[in-house]
């Protein structure tokens, strides 16, 4: 977790350090789901989570910067199959209720491209590449499976950023699709993500 | 802008609520585990054709006598019965015999149509053997909850009687321990095809295991019905048992 936040750190620390003209910050509340395999782990929608990017402008119309973001996921499933089990050879099966729980936590650094002008509504486009910190739990009674994994991640995006007249602040609403590859033991991770919060536009 | 920005912040922070992992209120039932083990080499090319049922539940002591709990019996006849029922679906009820010390077996078996043999009587002609048995343990479990970091003051002017203090410091992390009655029910399946004669019975593994794990409940009729429900659920996941 302290990888985590000080990577995020550097991140914000170069959108804030680099000479551009102005920046923009956003901090939001994202409402994520699962799609593929990430849905068949669980189906429920999460509403528990943040995000938050920050960037630089190179010109008036594009921007980099990073993003460090935190979803979480968790669903409780009943009457499900048994699971195979293979102990030193011998081959069974466990029943019970699962309880499972999905943490994905991405640091990235993106690029977006801006329509509009200082002042107005700016919408834009973008891609995020880098890391994403994959948490994944299942508790059956007593026994847990954990997955703790680093996966190489993509994130195409599109947003807009709504200013309150003149101030530079305003509302900022964004969709994502997040794809972090393949663990050894967990499926990849696919994923839509819908943002709404608070933007800062400098 | 800056007080906006922190605000705006808070906010996320407050609807994101807390950590990784939501919820701690637990069903009791939502812990038991069904859990069955096979070698399936002695399920090759069939299974066995019958069984008897030792009429006894042993008890289990842990390596730590001190935490095992009193067990007077109380779901001897929900673990006998049911398995029994469970093995005259599988078997047939002219395959299924009754180990029991006398004639008139405690508790009271739930089919009367199943024979029962005692010392005195002839050694039935079966293929397996099903053995109960029961550990009642008290567990206990220490749970860490992290320390909070340092959170510098916000500066003065924002929190009045913080200016610029310390606001969340050096929390230091606690360990809370609790302790949990945990039942564990194990039914060996003892396949008598594959005992080679002269072979010590302590060298004879079972070819088929069933263990079951829960919460002990304060109400006897929860501890009753999941002890059936599991019994039922390991059976069913356990096709191979069936000789076709």
């Amino acid at each position: 977790m302290k990888k985590t936040l000080l990577s995020a750190l550097i991140i914000a620390g170069f959108a804030m350090n680099t000479n551009a003209q102005t920046s923009y910050w956003t901090f939001s509340w994202p409402i994520s789901m699962g799609i593929g395999s990430t849905n068949e782990y669980i189906a429920k929608t999460s509403f528990r989570g943040i995000s938050i990017t920050g960037e630089s402008f190179l010109t008036d119309n594009i921007s980099v910067g990073g993003e460090w973001s935190w979803e979480v996921f968790d669903e409780i499933k009943r009457d499900l199959p048994p699971r195979e089990l293979d102990v030193d050879g011998a081959k069974g099966n466990i029943s019970g209720v699962e309880y499972r729980f999905l943490n994905t936590i991405p640091i990235f650094v993106n690029s977006h491209y801006y329509l509009g002008e200082n002042g107005a509504l700016r919408p834009y486009i973008g891609m995020g590449i880098g890391t994403v910190y994959v948490d994944q739990r299942t508790d059956i009674g007593f026994v847990t499976i954990p997955s703790k994994t680093w996966r190489l991640g993509v994130q195409p995006e599109v947003g807009v950023f709504i200013p309150f007249g003149l101030t530079g602040t305003g509302v900022s609403l964004k969709a994502k699709y997040r794809y972090a590859t393949k663990a050894s033991d967990v499926e990849a991770l696919n994923m839509f993500s819908f943002g709404i919060g608070f933007g800062f536009m400098n | 802008m800056k007080q906006l920005k922190i605000i705006s912040l808070l906010f996320i922070l407050v609807i994101m609520l807390q950590a990784c992992y939501p919820g701690d209120s637990i069903p009791i039932a939502d812990l038991d585990t069904a859990s069955t083990f096979y070698i399936e080499e002695d399920f090759n090319p069939t299974a066995p054709a019958s069984a008897a049922i030792l009429w006894d539940v042993a008890r289990i002591i842990s390596n730590d006598p001190d935490n095992d709990l009193d067990y007077d019996g109380e779901v001897d006849s929900e673990i006998l019965n049911t398995t029994l029922d469970n093995l005259v679906k599988i078997y047939g009820v002219g395959n299924v015999y009754i180990i029991s010390e006398n004639d008139v077996p405690s508790p009271k078996p739930s089919n009367d149509q199943v024979t029962i043999v005692t010392p005195n009587d002839q050694a039935p002609n079966v293929q397996s053997v099903y053995a109960p048995s029961i550990k009642l343990t008290r567990e206990t479990v220490g749970v860490i909850y992290p320390g909070y970091p340092w959170y510098p003051g916000w500066g003065g002017g924002w929190y009045p009687g913080y200016p610029g203090g310390c606001y969340y410091c050096g929390y230091p992390p606690t360990v809370s321990y609790q302790t949990f009655d945990v039942g564990t029910i194990i039914l060996d399946m003892f396949d008598l095809r594959q005992l080679t004669p002269g072979q010590i019975p302590d060298e004879f593994d079972p070819s088929w295991l069933g263990v079951f794990r829960g919460l002990v409940s304060s109400t006897p009729s929860s501890n009753s019905s999941r002890v059936v429900d599991n019994i039922n659920q390991a059976f069913n996941q356990s096709p191979y048992l069936e000789n076709k």
